[in-house]
């Protein structure tokens, strides 16, 4: 296996006292080193889902099925399936932090108020890594001058309410990057930021990708951001994978209903004179999935007793473009 | 916006805003309740929004964009500067206003919030949501009422079969319907939009945006639309005022701000616009440093201290906001004789249309 990560057919269930249900269903996607994966849908997708079990971070009611999600070492070459790990042993809790790290949306919410930045960084650094507090001071005001922190010396000894949102952003990337992870989920990193300093953390989180050869998965609504920073994307509606691609693919040749109505969807500058096609409707809750495809109540493109009775195949379009929906299968 | 005719001269003003000021107590203060210092959130901002029209207002977070729309409501009391509202030939002055008589203007000014999960009170019903803004002005009551009540719900893309439920049976789309629902229905002139759509799905907010614009036409609005996203402004505002550090840079037509910016920061901000293809990828104008402390600005030219052109003039005196084309103001002293590059005017998109 070439491919850092290979997710397949991945079923995620949610018990609950209405019944059980499926949050997540037949998900698949393949990573290769230093790549960029977008992961691309509304709210209530599942795209935070599927990354959370990437590192089993589901919470208790939410439990893998079915399917596979095999993780390559880039040191040893051993790969894992990772849906296979006990969540709370030891095996996964080697690979978090030291081949998967993860950043999160709300940079203020993923620091504890009551240690200085350099404390909760320094922190992960002597779990992982065998070094003395001074050592991993050392290296934690390293990884903060690398993110772009201005006197990363002094910044090291100051508490999360000192930094700005940007900074605190960059503290976060630094604390995930403490461990030279192989790869990176970054779950909306951008998107409680302003324009300008979304813009640099962007960029910041590609250099960084070039030095260290990181694989990253980027999940995000912003279809802006995607066409920036992806080399493939998955878009997702209602737990599946509708649509899957190279950047261009998707932004150039969108082949399904929804991923055309995401774009449409966009305000975009050059176009400022046409009307945004909104798309009617919300994404069904879990406990009144539609039958078939469970895009088809939204769809412009319905087709009566075909698409409220199946769930389409997946239709290759070229390459590794792939489609799921009745219209091309 | 499609039919972007910036408002001439001639065009009628709605609401003028003059030298507007707000300030904060910060710091430490004595149980006298002195001491401590002050934050100069707004610090003297003057604008026209012109009837019919939808102004933007731009600016980081910390800028003082949401600031400047309360303080133009009086929602938050104005240190200095004024407001005048016209109405039909009436000349309000809306800062010069009692309580009593501001609670009767306010049925011309209204405002929607950025979260509907939270302006949304969770133990009404929408009906009484709605109705309660005609219910509190003795505007109409009963059956009446509850006609007027249906019809703005209907008007704003509501499902009036759903009015008894309460907010939480509603996804964000929908209950932002509510929330301008309960902004129009006591048929206001001028709406301040804070944040109108930054707290849905990209799906909803074109939905959002599409009513918010349908419903300027039927009821002749006028909009203060305060975002972000310069996207979402770009295809919303008519025109367009930018806001640093409690303060206007720059104000102008849309596609003038957006392609043609005449001010340093708003090149900056127009240049890390992600523009959604990914065979055009951006190149972000890097400011230097940080954004300065609100509570201790820097003299002279605000900007100054992150501005790839600055000068010793711009350390020693701060620039007015002057009129440098028609119909476009910049707070400058170097407009026009910088190079400064706009948002991208790329080709229409190539994405295919259904």
């Amino acid at each position: 296996m070439d491919n850092i990560l290979e997710v397949s057919d991945l079923e995620i269930m949610l018990s609950a006292d209405q019944g059980t249900v499926d949050v997540i269903q037949s998900v698949s996607f393949k990573l290769a080193p230093g790549k960029t994966l977008a992961l691309v849908g509304e709210s209530g997708c599942g795209k935070s889902v599927t990354a959370a079990s990437i590192l089993r971070l589901l919470p208790r009611e939410l439990e893998i099925t079915r399917g596979s999600i095999l993780f390559r070492s880039p040191d040893s070459g051993e790969v894992t399936d990772i849906a296979k790990l006990a969540p709370r042993g030891s095996a996964i809790r080697d690979l978090r932090g030291n081949d998967i790290a993860m950043i999160f949306q709300e940079p203020m919410s993923s620091f504890s108020p009551l240690y200085t930045i350099g404390n909760q960084i320094g922190e992960v650094v002597q779990l992982h890594r065998k070094v003395s507090k001074k050592e991993a001071r050392d290296i934690t005001a390293g990884l903060l001058d690398k993110v772009g922190i201005p006197d990363a010396w002094a910044a090291v000894d100051r508490y999360p309410h000192e930094y700005s949102g940007g900074m605190r952003q960059r503290a976060m990337i630094a604390k995930a990057l403490s461990c030279d992870p192989a790869l990176l989920i970054a779950d909306e990193p951008t998107t409680a930021l302003d324009v300008t300093i979304q813009a640099q953390i962007v960029e910041l989180m590609q250099e960084l990708q070039q030095e260290f050869h990181m694989a990253i998965i980027f999940i995000t609504h912003d279809l802006g951001v995607v066409a920036q920073v992806a080399d493939e994307v998955c878009i997702m509606y209602a737990g599946r994978v509708v649509e899957r691609g190279q950047v261009r693919d998707i932004f150039h040749e969108a082949r399904h209903p929804y991923t055309r109505d995401l774009l449409h969807a966009m305000p975009r500058l050059g176009n400022l004179e046409e009307e945004l096609v909104a798309i009617e409707g919300n994404v069904p809750g879990l406990f009144d999935m539609p039958t078939g495809c469970r895009f088809h109540p939204r769809c412009a493109a319905f087709m009566a007793d075909t698409c409220n009775v199946r769930t389409p195949d997946l239709t290759q379009v070229s390459g590794s473009h792939i489609v799921e929906c009745h219209l091309y299968d | 916006m499609t039919d972007a005719t910036p408002p001439s001269a001639g065009a009628a003003p709605l609401l003028e805003v003059k030298d507007l000021a707000v300030h904060f107590p910060v710091g430490r203060r004595g149980l006298s309740g002195r001491g401590g210092g002050v934050l100069k959130a707004v610090d003297g901002v003057s604008f026209t929004v012109y009837r019919g029209e939808t102004l933007g207002l731009v600016g980081e977070s910390g800028s003082g964009k949401t600031t400047v729309g309360r303080a133009v409501l009086r929602a938050l009391e104005p240190a200095a500067g004024s407001v005048t509202l016209y109405r039909d030939d009436e000349a309000i002055d809306v800062t010069g206003l009692d309580p009593q008589d501001l609670k009767r203007v306010w049925r011309h000014m209204q405002m929607i919030f950025q979260d509907p999960y939270s302006s949304l009170n969770p133990s009404m019903t929408v009906a009484d949501i709605i109705g309660e803004p005609l219910r509190v002005n003795g505007v109409a009551s009963g059956s009446e009422l509850k006609e007027q009540v249906m019809t703005i719900a209907g008007r704003c893309g509501f499902n009036v079969a759903h009015l008894n439920r309460y907010p939480h049976a509603f996804s964000g789309g929908q209950r932002q319907r509510v929330a301008i629902a309960r902004a129009l229905v006591l048929h206001p002139a001028f709406v301040v939009c804070d944040e109108p759509v930054s707290a849905l799905d990209v799906s909803i907010q074109a939905q959002v945006l599409n009513l918010l614009k349908e419903l300027q036409g039927q009821f002749g609005l006028t909009y203060l639309f305060i975002a972000h996203d310069l996207a979402t402004v770009a295809y919303a505002c008519d025109r367009v005022a930018v806001m640093y550090l409690g303060q206007l840079v720059e104000v102008a037509p849309t596609e003038k701000l957006y392609y043609t910016p005449l001010h340093p920061y708003t090149e900056a901000l127009m240049s890390a616009i992600p523009v959604g293809d990914p065979d055009l990828p951006i190149r972000p104008v890097q400011l230097k440093g940080e954004r300065p402390n609100p509570s201790d600005p820097p003299a002279g030219c605000r900007f100054h201290t992150r501005c790839r052109f600055a000068q010793d003039v711009c350390v020693a005196k701060a620039p007015p906001l002057a009129e440098f084309a028609t119909g476009h103001y910049v707070s400058c002293h170097f407009a026009g004789d910088l190079d400064l590059k706009g948002a991208m005017d790329h080709p229409a998109s190539t994405v295919a249309r259904r």
